[in-house]
């Protein structure tokens, strides 16, 4: 499909896709320290933060699929690499839970697309190990040593082939670049007020008021 | 841990909440339980939870200049501001193994909720077809 699969040596790209990589969860409300005498203690960050401490604290991981995000470059010589975490699509995109018709996917995943940002849609492939139709899901990072990532180079399973590389490259750049807008802005009065039954509590830009009142 | 932007600490606790240079959003759902009971986490690709130890540097490896000339404002007025004491709890190994676990489970449950959030709005790509 869209994958490559390169030998075991070569260097680590954006697009290159590692199965079982380690996400952890933080949690700035409660956190497990350990003490110098070995006991754990739990606190809240803030509390850490004002200390100006080095801290040895207990976090919680999982082992989950991964797509490096960190540009080429950056990939060859930074100290960390930055992925982002692969689920099943239908995990990512609940709108698609209960998508069956071939129709129905072509729209999403070439239109739903466009429209939605958050994520990246991977093909299943067997040589990878993705069985069902998967998504890269920009809003959850891991970050890992890049050293440390060369040496498990057999987790590499495949990677973005130079079609799906360069588009993958413009949609998490695209993501990155987002900005929060009031998406009505540009209603006219009448489609502001089919927007306003759906999501009550909508105000107005003075110029749609000005409409109104005209 | 580093960070370029301010992070205010000398402010008092009962008018201000400390913040960092980002809009601090914990998990969502989480809620301190302790003794709460972690049940199996979901099973995705036959993968594995579990716990790991690191070593986390409270702040960046050099001084802010921007914090320090803060710090030195804010010392002349918040001296004797009130400010809430903090303290670490003591707890068990299994408590703490609990609590992380809680944490990873209410992370994903977050983002699970906020995809069918996001599902229930915008098109139906069924409808269309």
């Amino acid at each position: 499909m869209i994958y490559d699969y390169p030998v075991l040596n070569a260097p680590i790209r954006q697009g290159d896709v590692f199965v079982g990589l380690p996400r952890v969860e933080v949690s700035l409300r409660s956190i497990q320290v350990l003490e110098k005498d070995g006991q754990i203690a739990e606190c809240e960050w803030r509390e850490i933060a004002q200390d100006r401490e080095e801290i040895t604290a207990i976090f919680p991981l999982r082992s989950v699929t991964a797509i490096v995000a960190t540009q080429d470059c950056d990939a060859s010589r930074a100290r960390d690499i930055t992925l982002c975490e692969i689920r099943s699509f239908r995990d990512v995109d609940r709108k698609s839970q209960n998508t069956t018709s071939a129709k129905s996917w072509k729209n999403i995943i070439t239109q739903h697309a466009r429209i939605n940002q958050k994520w990246f849609y991977l093909p299943p492939d067997d040589q990878i190990g993705f069985h069902n139709k998967m998504a890269v899901d920009f809003m959850v990072t891991l970050r890992v040593p890049r050293d440390e990532l060369e040496e498990l180079r057999d987790l590499r399973k495949g990677r973005l082939n130079e079609v799906a590389d360069e588009h993958f490259r413009e949609r998490i750049a695209e993501f990155f670049r987002r900005y929060p807008y009031d998406e009505w802005y540009p209603l006219n009065s009448e489609e502001l007020q089919a927007y306003t039954s759906e999501y009550p509590g909508t105000q107005a830009f003075h110029w749609q008021e000005t409409e109104a009142d005209s | 841990m580093s960070s370029s932007a301010p992070i205010r600490y000398e402010q008092a606790m009962d008018r201000y909440r400390l913040s960092g240079s980002a809009n601090w959003k914990c998990d969502e759902g989480v809620a301190l339980n302790p003794t709460a009971k972690v049940g199996a986490p979901p099973w995705r690709f036959q993968h594995f939870a579990g716990l790991a130890l690191f070593v986390a540097s409270s702040l960046s490896s050099c001084v802010d200049p921007w914090v320090h000339v803060q710090q030195q404002c804010a010392q002349v007025t918040t001296m004797v501001a009130a400010f809430r004491p903090y303290r670490r709890r003591r707890i068990s190994a299994l408590e703490a193994r609990a609590m992380a676990l809680g944490i990873l489970h209410r992370a994903e449950e977050g983002r699970e909720r906020l995809a069918q959030k996001e599902a229930e709005r915008g098109i139906n790509w069924e409808e269309m077809s």
